[in-house]
């Protein structure tokens, strides 16, 4: 039977000083760890939100996003009315040419940014379901009118309504301010495909286009279609399989956060190994009392890991909660995949909270491992003679 | 070795090496102590006490010989069944109590019961019993630290007692207290012998306790120099010769 809990419970109370230290190593780590995921999963979510699983993109054959796609314009003439593809009450197909370029935008406060500009048809209120105006109108095609994504808002000038911001070569009136849910459209600009196309110089083309489909189409034979056609030629995919590509960005932070994690916990292992070393020294006679009391030797290493588990996660805890603050604070990011600015949220979900107290248990169990076992291997005799 | 001694050592040689040399604490020491007795080592510092006793006990493991405690052979036992065995049947009293500090009395008494299928009803009774027999059934939430020496050696004492071991071991239980706190810990342990019959061995270099045991072992050096009659047993020799 297992030596009591209460036991390392009162013993890790009793040295208040060097367990809130050692507690406070690990509780720091944990919380950069928080941090870290938190901003991971906020960007991820962000990204990938950003499809509706109805809609497929059609891209260049071979071009991995938007970006650095271009589309003709009979290529999308020959592709609009295949039967896949759901209509509007009008009848007309629910495809919608894009053209989202990279403009200079100012930031509240100095420097500049690059903002994904999106020229587009009205058509693309209604394949974007997720994209409600949410203050003014939408854009008068043909004039330089623009409507704003909401994570701009406040972070760059000239977004409020009636002002005007200058975008490329043009200036463009704002006339209204639209959200998209959380998803990355909301870092970016809208206005008339036609009006994008003139103001870049670079001729009557698109780069993508965005088509809802009847429920139940069937992508698989869409896709080959756009493919295949000689007329189209072109790559399409689901909504959310692009989006999920474009997220490497944000498994790239993970990779970079939990190097930085790692290398943090590394020193946190030390220094909780360091306290477990110091608590079995200062216990020996306590070790020879109990083995002689009968305790087995693995019952002794239990209750010693148990001890450094028990400090490691109370510390998880604290880490998580001096995290917590940053829990649905917003920022931007510089997307190094479209290098275009992206608005989001730390998100700190269950899953990150549980992944952090597994983290800090296994800083525990590294840093308890070595002193537990030497608690264990302790000869009963010379433990007692310790005194 | 089929003995129905409490404790039966048979040649038992328990040899120290310390860098190159070889320390004899034991050197062939044959002792046969009957169920029932209290029965004291002595000797001078260094002479090989505290090493008997760990090997009574089951926590130390002669160089060569035999020890049997309760008719049990525990010489060839692995560590891990020993402990178990230590358990069931030992009951073990330090020169410093050995206490854990960060358990009450109650607690620590409770601590061998872990060790057993008790649930945690029978168990509190059987603390309580323990701690009545002591003396400090009103001491059962104090702290170690929140209790006087004397009154460390009896929760000390009850730990040893409350699983009913076949033997309880003591080093040098009054070692660390005043001459009245030792006079009550000895009388305490007659209790014991006497009421519930446990064998009692102990071992001591303070001469009041001759008074109280039925034998004396003497060691010096590591050999069993004699085995006297304690001054208990000889009165109790005197009083059956008087009658
Ligand atoms: N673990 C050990 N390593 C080396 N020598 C030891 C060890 N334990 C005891 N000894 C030696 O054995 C002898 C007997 O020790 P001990 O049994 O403690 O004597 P006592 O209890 O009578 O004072 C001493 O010389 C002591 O130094
Ligand atoms: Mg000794």
């Amino acid at each position: 039977m297992a030596v009591p809990l209460k036991y390392n419970l009162r013993s890790l109370l009793v040295r208040r000083i060097s367990t809130a230290m050692t507690g406070g190593g690990i509780a720091l780590v944990v919380a950069v760890f928080v941090i870290v995921m938190a901003m991971v999963a906020g960007l991820n979510s962000t990204i990938s939100d950003t499809g509706s699983p109805d809609n497929m993109i059609v891209i260049r054959r071979g071009a991995t996003t938007e970006t650095y796609s271009a589309i003709q314009l009979p290529q999308f003439d020959a592709m609009k009315f295949l039967p896949q593809i759901k209509r509007d009450n009008a009848g007309n197909p629910m495809a919608s040419p894009e053209l989202p370029v990279q403009m200079l935008m100012q930031k509240v406060g100095g420097g500049t940014d690059n903002i994904v500009m999106r020229g587009v048809l009205p058509v693309a209120l209604e394949v974007h379901d997720k994209v409600h105006i949410s203050e003014g109108r939408m854009f008068k095609p043909a004039v330089n009118e623009v409507i704003v994504g909401k994570g701009l808002v406040g972070r760059y000038e000239n977004c409020a309504i009636g002002s005007t911001l200058h975008l490329g070569r043009g200036n463009w009136k704002v006339v209204g301010i639209f959200d998209a849910a959380g998803s990355s459209f909301e870092s970016e600009v809208w206005g008339d495909i036609h009006n994008v196309q003139d103001d870049t110089q670079r001729g009557a083309y698109y780069a993508d286009v965005r088509l809802k489909l009847l429920p139940g189409a069937d992508q698989a034979a869409l896709i080959q279609r756009i493919a295949d056609d000689p007329q189209i030629n072109l790559q399409a995919e689901s909504e959310p399989d692009y989006y999920k590509d474009q997220a490497v960005v944000a498994n790239q932070m993970r990779v970079l956060g939990m190097v930085v994690a790692i290398i943090m916990a590394v020193g946190a292992i030390f220094g909780a190994m360091n306290t477990m070393y110091a608590a079995v020294s200062t216990r020996t006679t306590e070790i020879g009392t109990l083995r002689a009391l009968g305790f087995s030797p693995a019952a002794v290493m239990t209750s010693f890991l148990t001890e450094a588990l028990m400090l490691a996660i109370a510390a998880g805890i604290v880490g998580i909660i001096l995290a917590m603050p940053i829990n649905g604070l917003s920022t931007t990011f510089g997307n190094f995949v479209t290098f275009s600015t992206l608005a989001f949220s730390f998100q700190v979900t269950p899953r990150i909270m549980l992944e952090a107290i597994i983290f800090a248990a296994v800083m525990g169990v590294f840093g308890g491992w070595l002193p537990a076992r030497q608690a264990m291997r302790m000869r009963v005799v010379d433990a007692l003679r310790s005194v | 070795m089929d003995s129905k001694f409490a404790v039966d050592l048979e040649h038992v040689v328990r040899t120290y090496k310390r860098d190159e040399f070889e320390v004899h604490a034991l050197d062939d020491v044959t002792i046969q102590v009957p169920e029932s007795r209290f029965v004291a080592i002595m000797g001078p510092s260094g002479s090989g006490k505290t090493t008997m006793l760990n090997l009574i006990a089951g926590i130390d493991h002669p160089t060569s010989g035999r020890v049997a405690v309760g008719g049990e052979e525990i010489t060839g036992m692995k560590e891990r069944d020993l402990a178990a065995w230590r358990a069931r049947h030992i009951g073990l009293v330090f020169q410093f109590y050995n206490l854990i500090p960060v358990l009450t009395a109650f607690e620590n008494v409770e601590l061998p019961l872990l060790l057993t299928n008790l649930g945690k009803a029978e168990r509190r009774e059987h603390v309580e019993t323990a701690l009545k027999v002591v003396g400090l059934a009103d001491r059962m939430d104090h702290y170690p630290r929140q209790l006087s020496g004397g009154q460390e050696q009896r929760v000390a004492i009850a730990r040893a007692i409350v699983t009913d071991p076949t033997i309880v071991v003591a080093d040098e239980p009054t070692g660390d207290l005043d001459a009245k706190s030792a006079e009550d810990i000895l009388g305490l342990m007659v209790d014991l012998n006497q009421q519930f019959h446990k064998t009692i061995v102990m071992v001591t270099h303070d001469p009041r306790a001759e008074r109280y045991v039925d034998t004396v072992y003497r060691l010096d050096k590591g050999v069993l120099a004699g085995v006297e009659p304690g001054k208990r047993a000889r009165g109790a020799e005197a009083a059956e010769a008087s009658a």
